[in-house]
């Protein structure tokens, strides 16, 4: 086991070396130089710079700015414990020990790592307090669950599982703050309250435990659903195991059956998952941490990349990598003592596949110093090869979404109606479908339906109330409201003071589908009044119609899944598939990439592709479609392994061997043979799969990476309430729609997900 | 006369979501008391399991399934018992012996703690139960019982592990013993130690078996009263050489076609199949 731990702990250096090129490199991608704009900023100590310039390398003896892999070098050799003088600007020669020096940071204007002193272990106690959160009722739950199966007990906590599923991490942290503002009961954020440093010892620990409640609920509830699951359906499995029947016949009571004989076994799966979570939770703290304020490791990545203040995103990775394989590391030690059939191999026996694993990685790195040469030796070819490459990639990347769309939306098409009759049999399916179908609608005909443009401010009525109707005269009005007093925030309305709304009349003209011009939406207010609106849902801090910029903003959200998971499916297909196909180093090799993809916290890969590639001069199609392309790229990883699974299940089947006998090609094979035969299993995790597309372009676009204003999205609305207190204070509870429409749209897959697995294989697990 | 047990009209039904299967259709049969044992034959799928998990309620529960009829264990009919009474035929009065001893066994338990559980269980009088299960452990034959103890189940054989099923049934020293095709899992070799370690302890120990199986040739020489199940029924029922001799179904006597004889060269081994449709 001693040997185990070793291995696994020599493993992190390459993992460390890959990801800390990476992030460089990302960083260097990114436009704007860090260096420039810490000469720029007024505050920074032109000393500090002078320093840093010196000691990590930045620029070379003519006060030239160095190339990124020069900075690279520097970094490694000041993080290193034993340093050469010349190379952390020392003058003098020969080799010295010291303790690692992460940089400094602009922004904060400290060293780097007094930084990381304090943040670091706030984040590391919130991850752990939430998964001890999470466990403490996901273990439970779902073994009652599992106990009282179909009873209410079971319907009220999958449909509270579902809700938990579905509710983005950082709209539920912004109903947690809406609801300490309005109790008073929690603090509305930070880590300690003002007085802390003065309360003795046990005070403040108290202190830090109260603030620590809510974000450990709201980072815990997320988990806690997948977990009750997991716990539910292997805690069924194992009730009818033949080891259970073997105590009962043994006169075991009932009781320690359930809570010795299948809890120890069921239990298993959710350790194995405890070095996932990790990872996720990694993320979400991210955006918790944002919107409850909490100064931990996510916020501090978070900031440190918007602000491109390098040295500190490059410890701060660092440090989140670190603590990942620290968690699967110990994740794989409970295992390994809670299960005795798994043996912690330390020798020999998996040294292979380890040293292929560091294989993929060299291969990372070569490919990495390729290009350094290259641009030492040969700039402008550098620069060549990487328009051309550029133009190649759109172009490529425009064809293959369109293909994969037309694909896909095909085999959809056909999988569908074959399904369709089993889907609308189940309440739950045809509400779902219901419910999706409205939706799309909703967004096809967004520019017909919504009454207002989705930029037409209307600055005399900031946060307006959503309009009453009344019926008069025959006709549908709708009230109108005036301020109660000049720069208040509340409105009344008067009596008769109203409006008649006429339907199909006559507007600005647009164009539906983008194609076909129009003139008439579905209906207007008439009134002499410019500032008279109707606000179904209320208005902004600008006064914009709320529910017009919702429709919008639905087809950004709503076609982000359903292209993003085109393009993941194609990919995934092709990689996963061939895998399975055929096995050996091909496998091997996607299956470590895969692997790869799938350790690092997905949120923080998003931030630093979306810095590298997304310039400030970009049009909002083109962010959209880099948005994608990120999501895609990122999220197929997933999909090439159930993939790759069922593609091995089949592959030895008769009807395979004999289209391989009869001698046909392999793609021919791949897509007659095998693809029927995974269809539907792929729509049923594709189905599952694109809630996770649409809450990551709503949290992106959330922390204000996305879509950015005028435009509108769904993240990028709810953006206007985060750390608006007014919002709260004063109840402008229609400001947090958007939070709904993500919630209802994603539950709305996640159902029809679930009864689509239903029909296809009752015994099918997809998470 | 007093049976042992005595099982009358009894009838066994899974119910799925829209349609029912009765998979026993009211079979009747006993057991004496006094070590008789009795073999229940028939092809896979015939209830014979079922039926007997039925002894003890180890069905799943009323909507999933429901059995009906009379189970008599030692005068009291099993399927009225509560909760609590039916633990106590649990084991002590009847323990089971399943098909698959490499599932049966609960993987991330010792055997000794196992078979201790159910020591434990039935003589609470033991105070020396670590001794009791190494005793246990010699009594079916496994060697260094003293050191197997802290072993798990997947660091044994198949063999071993039914060994320990059988260690683990002998400990509840019950008046029945169930054995579920406890040889079907194993090879050759080890079916006939296994089959003689059951008769060993028959003797030894004085409990009555009811042995299931598909295969006549361990029925003889080792039960007293045969029965025949087919598709939920019981087809034929005797002692032993009477069926043996005179077989009055065609379901038994294409079962007994299929004994492999010694010494007697067949072209090709025949299936049940071809011997009722020759018949
Ligand atoms: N839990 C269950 N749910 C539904 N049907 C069941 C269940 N258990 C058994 N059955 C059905 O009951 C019938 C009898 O099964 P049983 O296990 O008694 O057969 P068997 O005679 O023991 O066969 P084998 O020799 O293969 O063990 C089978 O048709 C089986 O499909
Ligand atoms: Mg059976």
């Amino acid at each position: 086991m001693f040997a185990f731990i070793i291995r696994r702990l020599l493993s992190l250096v390459p993992l460390l070396l890959g990801v800390s090129l990476l992030v460089s490199l990302l960083m260097y991608l990114s436009p704007g130089d860090f260096l420039t704009q810490a000469r720029a900023a007024k505050d920074i100590d032109p000393a500090v710079i002078e320093q840093q310039e010196r000691q990590l390398g930045l620029v070379n003896a003519d006060g030239e700015a160095t190339a990124w892999f020069v900075r690279y070098g520097h970094w490694m050799a000041n993080i290193s414990l034993v340093k050469y003088g010349p190379w952390v600007g020392q003058p003098e020669e020969g080799l010295s020990f010291g303790w690692p020096y992460f940089g400094e940071s602009w922004t904060y204007k400290v060293e780097v790592f007094t930084l990381l002193k304090q943040r670091v272990p706030a984040t590391f106690i919130l991850s752990l307090t939430s998964i001890f959160f999470a466990w403490c009722i996901a273990i439970p739950l779902g073994v009652l669950a599992a106990i009282y199966k179909d009873s209410i007990f079971d319907r009220i906590s999958a449909l509270l599982a579902y809700a938990a599923l579905s509710i983005p991490e950082f709209f539920l942290a912004i109903l947690a703050v809406y609801f300490a503002a309005i109790t008073g009961i929690f603090p509305e954020g930070g880590r300690s309250s003002v007085e802390s440093e003065f309360l003795g010892l046990g005070a403040r620990i108290l202190d830090y435990g109260y603030h620590l409640i809510l974000p450990t609920v709201v980072l815990g509830i997320g988990s806690v659903a997948g977990m009750m699951r997991i716990m539910r359906a292997n805690f069924i499995d194992y009730m009818q195991a033949e080891f259970a029947t073997t105590a009962r016949a043994k006169g075991v009571a009932e009781r320690v059956i359930m809570f010795k004989h299948v809890l120890r076994n069921a239990i298993n799966p959710l350790i194995t998952a405890f070095g996932y979570s990790f990872a996720s939770l990694l993320s979400g703290a991210l955006l918790v941490e944002n919107v409850m304020n909490y100064p931990g490791l996510g916020q501090l990545i978070y900031e440190a990349l918007i602000r491109e203040d390098q040295y500190v995103v490059m410890a701060g990775v660092l440090i989140g990598v670190v603590m990942l394989v620290f968690g699967n590391l110990f994740s794989d030690l409970l295992l390994g003592w809670m299960d005795p059939r798994i043996r912690l191999e330390g020798g020999a026996k998996n040294g292979a596949s380890g040293q292929k694993a560091n294989l993929v990685w060299l291969v990372l790195i070569g490919i990495i110093a390729l290009q350094i040469l290259l641009e030492v030796f040969a700039p402008s070819l550098l620069g060549m090869i990487g328009l051309i490459l550029k133009y190649i990639g759109l172009l490529l990347v425009g064809l293959l979404a369109v293909a994969c769309v037309l694909l896909v939306g095909y085999i959809v098409f056909t999988l569908f109606r074959r399904l369709i009759g089993g889907v609308l049999r189940r309440p739950m399916g045809a509400a779902a479908l219901a419910v999706l179908t409205l939706l799309y609608c909703g967004a096809l005909f967004a520019p017909a339906i919504s009454p207002y443009p989705i930029t037409e401010q209307n600055l005399v009525k900031p946060y307006h109330p959503p309009t009453g109707f009344a019926w008069k005269d025959g006709a549908l009005h709708a009230k109108l409201y005036q301020k109660e007093a000049v720069g208040s925030p509340t409105y009344i309305h008067s009596e008769d003071a109203t409006a008649p709304i006429v339907w199909f009349s006559k507007s600005e003209s647009y164009k539906l589908f983008g194609l076909i011009p129009m003139e008439r939406k579905l209906f207007q207010l008439e009134t002499e009044d410019p500032a008279a609106r109707v606000y179904l849902l209320g208005s902004d801090a600008t006064g914009r119609d709320i529910f017009s910029r919702l429709l919008h903003g639905s087809q950004v959200s709503l076609s982000i899944g359903f292209i993003g998971i085109s393009i993941t499916l194609i990919l995934g297909f092709i990689v996963g598939s061939l895998a399975g196909y055929y096995g050996g180093t091909v496998d091997f090799v996607a299956m470590r990439l895969v692997e790869l993809l799938m350790s690092i916290p997905g949120l923080y890969l998003l931030l630093a592709l979306r810095s590298a590639f997304i310039s400030p001069d970009f049009s909002p199609t083109q962010v959209y479609m880099v948005i994608i392309i990120i999501l895609s790229v990122i999220g197929w990883a997933g999909t090439a392994r159930i993939i790759r699974g069922m593609t091995l299940s089949i592959r030895n089947r008769p009807f395979v061997v004999a289209a391989e006998s009869m001698g046909q090609c392999v793609p021919m094979i791949l897509i007659k043979h095998i693809l029927p035969n995974i269809a539907s299993y792929l729509l049923v995790a594709a189905t599952l799969a694109i809630p996770g597309y649409i809450l990551a372009e709503a949290a992106l676009s959330f922390l204000g990476l996305g879509i950015s204003e005028p435009s509108a999205s769904w993240g990028l609305m709810l953006k206007q309430s985060q750390g608006n207190m007014i919002v709260f204070f004063m109840n402008f509870w229609w400001m947090l729609t958007p939070g709904l429409a993500i919630f209802v749209t994603v539950i709305a897959y996640n159902v029809l997900g679930d009864v689509l697995r239903d029909i296809v294989d009752p015994k099918m697990q997809t998470r | 006369m007093s049976d042992l047990l005595k099982v009358s009209d009894l009838r066994i039904a899974f119910h799925s979501r829209d349609e029912t299967n009765e998979v026993v259709h009211g079979i009747n049969f006993s057991v004496e008391t006094s070590g008789q044992t009795v073999a229940i034959l028939g092809e896979s799928g015939s209830g014979k399991s079922v039926s007997c998990m039925s002894l003890t309620q180890l069905l799943p529960k009323p909507p999933d399934c429901t059995v009906s009829g009379e189970i008599l264990f030692q005068g009291e009919n099993v399927l009225e018992m509560d909760a609590e009474a039916i633990r106590g035929v649990r084991g002590k009065g009847i323990a089971y012996i399943f098909q698959e001893p490499s599932s049966s066994l609960n993987p991330v338990f010792t055997i000794g703690y196992q078979i201790a559980e159910a020591v434990r269980l039935h003589r609470p009088d033991i105070e020396n139960v670590k001794g009791r299960v190494i005793e246990l452990l010699e009594l079916v034959g496994i060697r260094d019982a003293a050191k197997r103890y802290s072993a798990y189940p997947h660091e044994m054989s198949g063999g071993m592990q039914q060994r320990v099923m059988i260690a683990m049934a002998l400990a509840c020293e019950p008046e029945l013993l169930v054995a579920d095709e406890p040889t079907t899992a194993l090879d050759v070799t080890i079916q006939a130690q296994i089959m003689n370690l059951l008769r060993e302890l028959r003797e030894k120990l004085g409990m009555s078996i009811i042995l299931i199986t598909h295969n006549f040739g361990i029925v003889k020489g080792f039960a007293d009263e045969v029965i025949v199940m087919y598709r939920g029924e019981i087809v034929e029922q005797g002692a032993v050489e009477s069926v043996l001799e005179d077989p009055q179904h065609s379901y038994t006597k294409a079962l007994i076609a299929c004994i492999p004889k010694l010494g007697q060269k067949q072209k090709r081994l025949s299936t049940i199949e071809s011997e009722m449709a020759g018949r």
